[in-house]
């Protein structure tokens, strides 16, 4: 089943001679349990594409829906409400709230989504513990090292239990090894959970993990390859909890 | 929900420190000021409310407590014959009388009153007694204290010594002090011969008495001891401007002290808040962070404030006793909600600042 639909997607930045289009009439779809790996050389619109599926830049032309809500043409006030409900967002950067420790970086966003107390902090320990960071749950962030911090940004982008993760580079300011570990982390959790995964990225190492490969260049899709058969043999296998 | 805003206050302690004690040196400022103003209006009045009159009798076109009022002793005998009047008696109160102590020339409010009636007398004996003979003074325990003079020790009046039989509490006007001495010494040696300065009347109803005297004695300006304090005081309203300056000037300096550590902080934290804004935060609840950090801030220093207050005042107290503080609940409260209205009024700019953040941003390393 179709978690979010692209329809003929065109974004141009700026107006007039200064015009950039950083997509062009991009079209596609993202199911349940997939995992959709997203690459291209730098400056082809892969970051612009993650941020338009997201609800965080409004395409200057074409349709995105999610759950059959065209979310174009929801109003800024109405674009958080989507975004806490639909999506989880993991970032190059872990981007954790530096005063909050590990479990609270983890709580607030379901906080933010009305889910407070006992709840918050029973659903927030939980991830924690499955992502390996029992023994972190009250460090902050600056007591963690890059790894498990992004495992705290994981445990925050399924605190709500979203259709759709949104991952953008998680790989690149971690080791070949710890990354490789939290990616398949990432994915195995969001599979297990019946969760679509979009990641962004320039890792060649991770494409085993992914069921489509796009090729954007130069805001386009100019490739697209179907890799299911390696994941489903990489599911098999159990990952252990990265150290 | 997780205390954001607390949690980014505390991280900076120091920060946090400095932010809390210029607003607290702010509050108090405002609160001191304010205090002292009071304190100046409670010692005034306290001696025409403690005089032990209910009706202060004075010449026509009495202004206020600084100017001349002279009226003929025998007037006196008219207003015993009004309904309703139950003790008359007259006082000689001259605002600035100089006299000697040793080679120290002294200015003082001096009062002449009857120890008799004790109308118009001082009403808190420190030592000594209010029962005064002739040739006897009463005067202010601070007075006492700053020229080290003492029960049986001599002071002088236009050339006549006078002992001191007594020293009286509470008698203290911050400029000047108070000296109580007998009205027929003082009409004496002031050469003041049948005139008097303030006739001061017991009464049952002193409303109805007070409009007697007005319609039936000519030449005069009769008060409720209300209504006299009312009006002999109103002078110190020209000191407000002084004090809503500083208010203003003090609320000033909070707001921008509270301004610029919210904003700093804010502005630090900016990716940190596109962080929550991609996650799903409303700006509403954004605003909120700013706003409790801002009034946490105002809150925190404003209690400080009060503590730092109280802590002057008890020091200033034992250094200048001539200066009294007195801090009313009402000014307490104001000073609270102005303080309130520093926090928010400090939280424009980093909510502005907010409102703009785009939550892209994050997506950028």
């Amino acid at each position: 089943m179709s978690l979010i639909d692209l329809n003929n997607v065109t974004k141009i930045y700026g107006k007039g001679k200064t015009a950039v289009t950083a997509l062009k009439k991009i079209s596609l779809s993202v199911n349940e349990k997939e995992i959709v790996i997203i690459m291209g050389p730098s400056g082809s619109g892969k970051t612009t594409l993650l941020l338009v599926m997201g609800g965080l830049l409004k395409p200057t032309m074409g349709t995105v829906r999610i759950n059959s809500i065209d979310i174009t043409s929801l109003s800024e006030k109405q674009l958080p409400k989507i975004r806490k409900k639909y999506f989880g967002f993991v970032f190059q950067s872990p981007n954790l709230l530096s005063s909050l420790t590990a479990i609270e970086n983890v709580e607030i966003a379901l906080n933010l989504a009305g889910v407070n107390g006992e709840k918050a902090r029973t659903r927030a320990k939980t991830l924690l513990e499955k992502l390996g960071l029992a023994e972190r749950l009250n460090h902050l962030p600056s007591e963690l090292s890059g790894g498990e911090q992004q495992r705290v940004s994981i445990a925050r982008a399924l605190a709500n239990n979203p259709k759709i993760i949104l991952a953008d580079e998680p790989t690149a300011n971690l080791d070949s090894k710890t990354g490789r570990e939290v990616t398949e982390f990432l994915c195995r959790i969001a599979c297990e959970e019946g969760k679509g995964v979009v990641i962004v990225t320039h890792d060649e190492r991770i494409k085993y993990i992914a069921d489509r490969i796009l090729y954007l260049e130069d805001g386009k899709i100019i490739r697209e390859i179907k890799t299911g058969k390696k994941k489903r043999e990489w599911m098999k296998h159990t990952v252990e909890t990265p150290s | 929900m997780v205390s954001i805003a607390r949690r980014n206050l505390f991280q900076e302690k120091t920060r946090f420190i400095i932010s809390i004690t210029g607003v607290a040196v702010a509050i108090m400022l405002i609160l001191f000021l304010s205090g002292i103003f009071q304190g100046f209006l409670v010692l005034y009045k306290s001696y025409v409310l403690n005089s032990g009159a209910d009706i202060w009798v004075a010449s026509d076109g009495w202004r206020d407590f600084h100017s001349i009022s002279m009226l003929p002793r025998d007037i006196i005998s008219d207003i015993k014959k009004i309904d309703g009047v139950r003790k008359v008696d007259y006082i000689i109160l001259i605002q600035s009388a100089a006299f000697k102590s040793g080679d120290d020339e002294i200015a003082a409010v001096l009062v002449g009153f009857n120890p008799e009636t004790g109308l118009g007398g001082p009403w808190k004996i420190y030592k000594g007694t209010a029962d005064i003979g002739q040739g006897e003074v009463i005067i202010d325990r601070y007075l006492a204290y700053k020229y080290g003079l003492d029960i049986g020790d001599e002071i002088e009046i236009s050339s006549e010594k006078l002992i001191i039989a007594g020293i009286s509490e509470e008698t203290n006007l911050v400029i000047y002090q108070m000296i109580f001495l007998r009205e027929d010494d003082a009409s004496r040696i002031l050469n003041l011969d049948g005139i008097v300065t303030f006739i001061l009347v017991n009464a049952d109803n002193p409303s109805e008495v007070t409009k007697k005297i007005n319609e039936e004695i000519p030449g005069v300006a009769a008060y409720t001891s209300e209504e006299y304090v009312e009006k002999g005081f109103a002078f110190m309203e020209s000191f407000n401007p002084f004090l809503y300056i500083t208010a203003v000037a003090g609320s000033i300096v909070g707001i921008a002290i509270i301004g610029i550590t919210i904003y700093t902080l804010t502005t630090e934290r900016l990716r940190e808040f596109g962080v929550l804004k991609a996650i799903g935060a409303e700006n509403n609840q954004l605003y909120k962070i700013v706003l409790n950090q801002a009034l946490i801030v105002a809150m925190t220093g404003f209690f400080i404030g009060v503590i730092l207050l109280e802590i002057s005042s008890a020091a200033i107290s034992m250094f200048m006793p001539e200066l009294m503080i007195y801090v009313t609940f009402e000014t307490l409260f104001y000073t609270l909600i102005a303080s309130v209205l520093m926090g928010l009024a400090s939280s424009y700019l980093p909510i502005k600042r907010i409102a703009g953040v785009d939550p892209a941003i994050v997506f950028k390393s």
